[in-house]
């Protein structure tokens, strides 16, 4: 016996299971909470693309110049410096707020997960009477301000296009990270969200 | 006189920094419409379509820049 209400009734959206846990994992290395799902090729995906812009950021913003006959190098775009004593205009009360104030790019590339911790660690450990840090060396470690001034003004831009690339990846794994932990914006396939998203592809005005 | 040592980028890149625009064009295209789908279909052409509006939109500052530059 067929319904009459049923043509008017709305549809409800299936209910999706979310998971701390696979937005932890895609957090740590991104796609790893989806290849967890079991959605094996997205996250390579995620891997892949998040991976290659966040280590080509790396590359470009890395590299030496000579000047003067002094090579001047930098490892990494990577770093969170400590400059609250130095700079600190809205008297923020945490020394690491001041510091995230100094330098936010770090806020973008802390989500790209475990490959920014060494930065983390270097500023746990970071003793300016040293010249490197006890576990990384001078990786993801602050760099002197003579070696950022000579590199700014005596080598091309790709060092700031380096960070850019850095953030970027770190903000779209926010998205990987949202996508392990709750699916997909229109639900995995099959499902009443996923039929939307493809109606809309269909029909995008509607 | 201060200068770049040769190793690290190759003549063609050392050229223009825009040379690696394409790559940030195809991740983001990709990495947003893959977090919007999990159907291989659905994700290849919402990132179509999304790597042409970044592309055009890209290509509307450089034509306006270009201009300014140039007539004024």
């Amino acid at each position: 016996m067929s319904n009459p209400t049923s043509s008017t009734r709305p549809v409800p959206l299936a209910a999706q299971p979310t998971s701390l846990w696979a937005g932890f994992l895609s957090y740590l290395v991104p796609g790893l909470g989806q290849i967890y799902q079991g959605r094996v090729g997205k996250g390579l995906l995620f891997l892949v693309c998040i991976y290659g812009l966040f280590f080509l950021g790396m590359y470009l913003g890395s590299g030496e110049v000579e000047v003067n006959d002094r090579v001047y190098r930098i490892t990494s775009n990577v770093y969170l410096p400590d400059t609250a004593a130095k700079n600190n205009p809205w008297g923020l009360p945490w020394r690491l707020a001041a510091n995230l104030y100094n330098r936010p790019q770090f806020l973008g590339q802390f989500w790209v997960g475990i490959v920014a911790w060494p930065a983390i660690i270097q500023y746990i450990t970071y003793n300016p009477a040293q010249e490197s840090g006890p576990i990384f060396g001078t990786f993801m470690r602050e760099p002197p301000e003579t070696t950022i001034n000579r590199l700014q003004t005596a080598g091309d831009k790709r060092w700031d296009l380096g960070w850019v690339y850095t953030v970027i990846a770190g903000v779209l794994n926010i998205m990987v990270i949202y996508d392990a932990y709750a699916g997909p914006a229109f639900g995995p396939a099959g499902s009443e969200r996923s039929r939307e998203g493809d109606a809309k592809h269909a029909n995008p005005s509607a | 006189m201060p200068t770049l040592l040769p190793e690290h980028v190759g003549p063609l890149l050392a050229s223009s920094i825009y040379w690696h625009l394409p790559v940030l064009i195809v991740v983001i295209s990709l990495v947003y419409s893959a977090t919007r789908y999990d159907e291989w279909d659905s994700i290849l052409r919402e990132a179509f379509r999304w790597g042409l509006r970044l592309t055009v939109f890209l290509a509307v500052i450089v034509i306006v820049l270009y201009a300014l530059a140039s007539w004024i």
